[in-house]
């Protein structure tokens, strides 16, 4: 009202348009500076008593669509986890080759089949023979190679959890602490737009490796949850810890029993004091953590299977000795007779051993069915169904452990096989207690092979060898492989970092050639029967692979001989890595679109503060003026004379 | 690589970060792209991994296992042609030696000069070389003509296989010794000319015709009476077999002009010749073919007389010419055709009457893999003889031939007549008087009737007959009724019933046999049974089906060897080579397969016997004898070459499909992984130029700033 009020008021603009120009240096300075957001510096009328004085300064504000920064944050997130996991499996994909070159998986299993066939055309040539086992250790030794990188992966996502768990912390600190900051000063009233920069980076840290909600109060504290509404940050933050076991091995893996498992968990542990196992009750799944969980106890472990079959495979089809049940006269019977060579037995333990199993393939009105039988050594062991190929078509039989052997083997077999269901009655005659087993062709039920199968691990009896052995170094004893079901430690688990050529062959090569025939007559070295069996197991015989590959699923495995196998697994990695690659890139795609937005948004543009800039200058100085104006005023005000 | 989306609602304002964070994206993702392009274009692929096939990876791998496949396959027929090819030269060359020799031969004979006759040895030298060399071709290392066993020589050398190498005897050595044996006596013997074994004696009127060779000789096989007055001497009917071959004997009553009697003797390849002995008043000068004459007189002494006389010299004729011949072809059949050879027992040829078969002693000729082993029975003995004693008397009269067992109570009787003072002894009457043997400790027969139970095996252990029973006999025990024994089942083998505790006459009578109680293998020749003694290793198969057993004899005893493995019968069989999936081809081939065997077996024969001027028959003999087979065989060769020539034709057909197959594949799999260079030059160009006009409008754009006007 009074001239002391006009400069009041022009003061309060000054300082108003001082700390405006003060809001836009900083923002400037910080254009480029990622996580800043512009600031705004609001002002109001003052009122004092109904009546405007001036301007007013606010606190620091910034323009922030806080939703839009939630749906960021969440879509983040799943990028996050997306390249993360891409990424590994891209690494996969050049690790199993390039479909022409000899890194190939398929490649190096291809050159193998074909050395052997070599061998067929020429047994007594002793640079094919070296050439065929040279081959045969260079599969291994492959195998080898992609199980330890496997692991290798599966132990850097173990050690990015403990990493990410590590950020994860330290950024929930920083909330915790922002949090109460922010609430002080909003009492206060000061400005905590900074603040709120800085917690924002905090968040987009946390949500980088786990996908978090979260909610503002109206205090400013910002609370974070995850997912599944544990909290995070409150008042107090939470901890989040990781029992890492730094090296994994195939045998390291998850289970929902704490006695079991050997990989880390991740537990949260409430600022009072409570813990949750994050893995069992809310895993993250989105984010970097959610991406490494997914690929240490799913993606990983899958390959390590696909390696695990192959290798199971190779060792177990070239040495498995297999003998055909005897046709009755008209054909219409095959059987099997217990008490005579070779299925006989002198003493306890002598022929059956644990993994064997018998075979038999018949078509029921058409429809091809196949049932094999196992024998193990404990068959109610209920985990032997999870590792068999096929286990609606499998029964166990236990394997005798005194001799003569009660009830006898063929009624062991009979009586295990009349427990399932979809299996024809009349297939098998009741053998009423004698050792003959006996498999009927009548009527609709058409029995088209029954075989036994036994892993041989004599390399003088052939014409089956045992080629392959576990136990690649030297300064382990080499085992044999003989496909045991009933071991607490599954052989077949890991066997592919294991798997090397049998040392014997190392020494003598003439053992891919030379065998003793079952009348004790040793072949000559120009007989191919041992090399072109085994080329036919390679190349021409057909089975049934586990459902753990990811190939086909247990109630249709997937068929197909060694190499096929190897094919397969082949492809399938680079599908998947294929098909995350691209969805990483969609996701990139729509990331980049809402960042766009938030930039748009939030974002500082140099030419808008460059106008900004002008207008403020004006201000201030129209304001400078006023007050020259008003202290022109005064001085003609006291130069008032009579 | 995203695409721009264009959200007309969003409000875009480029802010300093933002347009930075843009900038670099774009260009980023220009210089990849570019990146990309360039390696396509250095690698001539435009995938760098199975993933960025897609779902074409399945594919593409599949076609290049199955290009990788067929060029393991095209490898191996290529390999397996050369092979065949080589074999069809080797069989070629054998072919035409065969084939040369025999018709060089043929034309020997039939010139009728002894010259030509003379050079066959040397030809057939030469032949019997091209042979042997081509059996033992050597390709990559490989023989083509031993079966599986590809590192081993499948026939021995040529001076071996003739002259035997350390201390063991060759083909020729094999052959004097046979000659010997069949003649019984060397073939140019002025004062001793060779009988053939045969021995023609006469008493009174009484003509004994005696074959004692045994194995070896002219047998004796049948004789035929047209004329009443020319008759075998009661009680036998004919020719009668003896422990070591066969004798006639008959009666001369009143001959007369134009009587006759016929001869039928055996020869060691089998065939037969029949003598017609006939009686003339005066013999002619030619007489007719087949033809004996022998003067008839008043006096039927000097009658039997000349009929020795003449038939002494027919049988000396026949064995210095078709005996001789047929000899040398028998002895190159032992040789070639057993493993290992079989030759004449013993140390002196000339009275051995059996066959041994020894490698220590001869040489063998072939070194690769056998064929089937030869199967047979087993027996456990070989019987000498009923044994008949009735305790009280001596037989009336006795059967010529049969053997008798003089038991003690007999002797000490009253009517031991001749038998007294041999107590457990043999007796053979021979039609002129007795012969008595002790038998050996541990010899068996089939009891006669006139001891305790008839029908039964007994042993002799030095002092009386025990019944072999219980687990020495079992049912389906078999043995072979030897000579000397009950005369109707004479060479038949007899099993033992246990249901019935006798010996019956089996029902499937096998022509080879082997001893379990001693190293014996039989071979029955159609009339009687040749034991020959087996050495080590020496190998049978028993039995047939799943119930085969194999047999070898090992440290002189027989053993079961477990179930023989089927060699191939065919020896095409012996190699296969994969070409196809489920696709095999054979191709192997035996020295000893039948059709080579038989060139290689005639060839050496004609080789290895010489010819000798004063003895031209001889050679005549065997050369009408092997000159036909060589013939035969260079026919049955053309088979076996025939056969290969299938594969070979199969392997081109298959050669040329797997070609055509492969390159339609290859043209395939390019098809889907190479790049088009065209679309990617052009690409690449696209590319750049976007990459050029970014950074230009970039750089104006950043100049376009209100700073700048301030």
């Amino acid at each position: 009202m009074s001239l002391f009020g006009a400069l009041n008021t022009s003061l309060s603009g000054l300082r108003a348009n001082q700390v405006a120009l003060d809001v836009v240096s900083r923002n400037v300075a910080n254009a480029g500076t990622p996580g800043y957001t512009k600031k705004i510096s609001p002002r109001e009328n003052a009122l004092v008593a109904g009546q405007g004085q001036g301007v007013r300064i606010l606190a620091v504000t910034r323009q922030v669509d806080a939703r839009l920064q939630e749906n960021l944050r969440g879509e983040e997130s799943r990028s996050a986890r997306l390249s993360t996991v891409a990424d590994f499996l891209k690494r996969i994909d050049e690790m199993f080759g390039r479909p022409d070159m000899q890194t190939s998986l398929s490649y190096t299993m291809n050159e193998f089949a074909n050395s052997m066939s070599e061998l067929a055309d020429n047994p007594e040539n002793s640079g094919v023979r070296k050439a065929v086992v040279a081959q045969a250790d260079m599969l291994a030794r492959q195998l080898n190679q992609l199980s330890a990188s496997i692991q290798d992966m599966r132990s850097e996502a173990e050690n990015g959890l403990a990493l990410g768990v590590e950020e994860v912390n330290n950024a929930l600190k920083g909330i915790e602490s922002l949090n109460r900051e922010i609430a002080n000063r909003q009492a206060a009233g000061l400005t905590t737009a900074d603040l709120e920069d800085r917690r924002d980076m905090h968040l987009a840290t946390v949500s980088a490796n786990m996908d978090i909600r979260t909610i503002e109060r109206g205090d400013g504290i910002v609370t974070v949850f995850t997912s599944s509404g544990h909290v995070l940050v409150n008042e107090r933050a939470a901890q989040i810890s990781f029992d890492s076991r730094q090296v994994l091995t195939p045998e390291n893996a998850y289970s929902d029993d704490d006695y079991e498992r050997n990989v880390g968990t991740l537990t949260l542990t409430s600022p009072g004091g409570n813990q949750v196992d994050l893995l069992k009750d809310g895993p993250p799944r989105q984010g970097k953590l959610a991406a490494y969980l997914e690929l240490r106890d799913e993606r990983l472990p899958e390959a390590q299977a696909q390696l695990d079959e192959i290798a199971h495979t190779l060792a177990m089809a070239l040495s498995t000795r297999e003998t055909a049940a005897t046709p009755n006269a008209t054909g219409s019977t095959l059987s099997f007779d217990f008490a005579a060579a070779p299925l006989q037995q002198t003493a306890a333990g002598d022929t059956l051993a644990d993994g064997q199993s018998m075979n038999i393939s018949y078509r029921v009105s058409g429809q091809e069915r196949n049932l094999t039988v196992y024998f193990v050594e404990d068959p109610y062991n209920t985990s032997l169904l999870e590792r068999v190929p096929d286990p609606d078509n499998s029964v166990f039989v236990a394997v005798p452990t005194a001799f003569p052997a009660t009830p006898s083997m063929a009624q062991r077999i009979y009586d295990a096989v009349s427990g399932l269901v979809n299996v024809p009655s009349t297939l098998f005659t009741d053998p009423a207690g004698g050792e003959v087993l006996t498999a009927n062709s009548s009527g609709s039920v058409v029995v088209n092979s029954f075989t036994m199968n036994q892993a041989w691990t004599d390399t003088a009896d052939g014409p089956q060898l045992n080629l392959f052995r576990d136990g690649n170094s030297d300064r382990i004893v080499q085992q044999d492989y003989t496909g045991r079901l009933s071991d607490d430690k599954w052989a077949k688990v890991g066997l592919a970092g294991r798997i090397g050529v049998n040392t014997a062959l190392l020494e003598d090569d003439s053992l891919l050639v030379r065998y003793t025939r079952a009348d004790g007559v040793e072949v000559p070295d120009g007989d191919n029967s041992r090399p072109a069996m085994l080329l036919d197991r390679l190349t021409e015989y057909r089975y049934q692979y586990s459902a753990d590959t990811g190939l086909g699923d247990a109630s249709r495995p997937y068929r197909g001989t060694v190499l096929d196998l190897g094919r397969a697994t082949v492809t399938y990695q680079g599908m998947e890595a294929t098909t995350t690659i691209s969805l990483a890139e969609d996701q990139a795609a729509r990331t980049d679109l809402l960042n766009e937005r938030h930039a748009s948004l939030s974002g500082v543009n140099i030419d808008d503060e460059m106008a900004q800039l002008i207008l403020l200058q004006s201000a201030y100085s129209a304001s400078a003026k006023v007050m020259q104006t008003v202290d022109a005023l005064f001085d003609d005000l006291l130069s008032l004379r009579r | 690589m995203s695409s721009i989306m264009h959200t007309p609602s969003v409000l875009m304002r480029s802010t300093t970060l933002g347009q930075n964070l843009k900038l670099r994206e774009s260009v980023g993702d220009l210089q990849a792209r570019i990146a990309k392009l360039t390696e396509q274009q250095t690698s001539g692929f435009w995938a760098s991994s199975h993933g960025e096939l897609r779902s074409q990876s399945t594919l593409v791998q599949g076609l290049r296992q199955k290009m990788s496949t067929l060029d393991s396959y095209l490898r191996t027929i290529g390999q397996v042609q050369t092979r065949i090819e080589a074999q069809q030269g080797a069989a070629d060359v054998l072919q035409k030696a065969a084939d040369g020799l025999g018709i060089y031969a043929m034309s020997a004979l039939n010139s009728d000069a002894e010259v030509q006759l003379r050079q066959v040895p040397r030809e057939a030298f030469g032949a019997l070389e091209r042979i042997i060399t081509s059996l033992n071709t050597n390709i990559e290392g490989r023989y083509l003509f031993s079966g599986a066993d590809t590192q081993t020589r499948p026939v021995q050398d040529l001076y071996t296989i003739l002259n035997g190498k350390s201390g063991k005897m060759g083909l020729k050595d094999a052959a004097a010794n046979r000659l010997l044996a069949d003649l019984g006596g060397p073939i140019d013997d002025a004062t001793n000319p060779p009988d053939g074994r045969v021995t023609v004696s006469r008493t009174g009127t009484r003509v004994s015709v005696v074959h004692d060779g045994g194995a070896f000789g002219l047998k004796l096989k049948s004789a035929s009476f047209s004329s009443g007055s020319i008759q075998p001497t009661a009680p036998s009917t004919g020719v009668e077999r003896t422990s070591t071959g066969s004798r006639l004997d008959v009666d001369f009553g009143t001959v007369v002009n134009g009587d006759q009697m016929m001869l039928t003797f055996q020869l060691p390849t089998g065939e037969t010749m029949d003598v017609t002995m006939r009686a003339v008043t005066s013999r002619s000068a030619v007489p007719p073919e087949g033809v004996v004459e022998f003067e008839v007189d008043d006096d039927m002494s000097i009658t039997s007389a000349n009929f020795v006389n003449a038939l002494r010299d027919r049988v000396t004729e026949i064995a210095r010419s078709d005996l001789a011949g047929a000899s040398g072809v028998a002895a190159a059949n032992d040789f070639f055709d057993f493993y290992p050879p079989r030759i004449v027992a013993g140390t002196d040829p000339a009275n051995a009457t059996s066959h041994e078969i020894s490698g220590a002693k001869a040489i063998e000729w072939y070194d690769g893999p056998r064929g089937p082993r030869p199967t047979g029975s087993l027996v456990m003995g070989d019987f000498g003889g009923m044994a008949q004693g009735d305790g009280v008397t001596l037989p009336t009269p006795p059967a010529i031939g049969q053997r008798y067992f003089v038991d003690p109570a007999t002797e000490a009787s009253a009517g031991a007549g001749a038998w007294a003072g041999h107590p457990n002894e043999y007796a053979v009457w021979d039609g002129a008087a007795w012969s008595f043997s002790a038998p050996a400790i541990g010899e068996r027969m089939v009891s006669g009737d006139n001891f305790g139970t008839p029908g039964q095996l007994v042993q002799w252990d030095g002092a009386t007959w025990n019944t072999v029973v219980g687990p020495a006999v079992q049912d389906g025990d078999r043995v072979v009724v030897g000579a000397g024994a009950r005369a109707a089942d004479e060479g038949k083998v007899l099993e033992f019933d246990a249901g019935t505790n006798t010996w019956g006459i089996a029902t499937d009578q096998p022509t080879t046999v082997l001893d379990t109680t001693g190293n014996r293998v039989g071979h029955f020749n159609g009339i009687d049974w040749d034991w020959t003694a087996a050495e080590d290793g020496y190998e049978m198969v028993v039995g047939s089906g799943t119930s085969a057993v194999l047999y070898k004899v090992d440290s002189g005893f027989w053993t079961p060897r477990g179930t023989p493995i089927e060699d191939p019968a065919d020896p095409r069989d012996t190699m296969k080579a994969k070409i196809d999936d489920s696709t095999w081809v054979s191709y192997g081939a035996r020295a000893n397969e039948d059709a080579l065997r038989e060139a290689l077996k005639n060839t050496a024969i004609l080789a290895a016997v010489d010819f000798d001027p004063d003895m031209v028959e001889h050679y005549h003999a065997l050369t009408s004898r092997a000159a036909p087979d060589l013939k035969g065989s260079a026919a049955s060769v053309v088979d076996v070459r025939t056969a290969i020539g299938v594969s070979q034709n199969r392997l081109q057909v298959t050669l040329d499909r797997h070609e055509d197959v492969r390159s339609l594949t290859e043209q395939q799999t390019l098809r889907i992984e190479k790049i088009d260079e065209y679309k990617v030059a052009v690409e690449l160009n696209q590319l750049m130029t976007q990459l050029q006009g970014t950074y230009s409008i970039t750089a104006k754009v950043q100049q376009l700033s209100l700073v700048n006007f301030l």
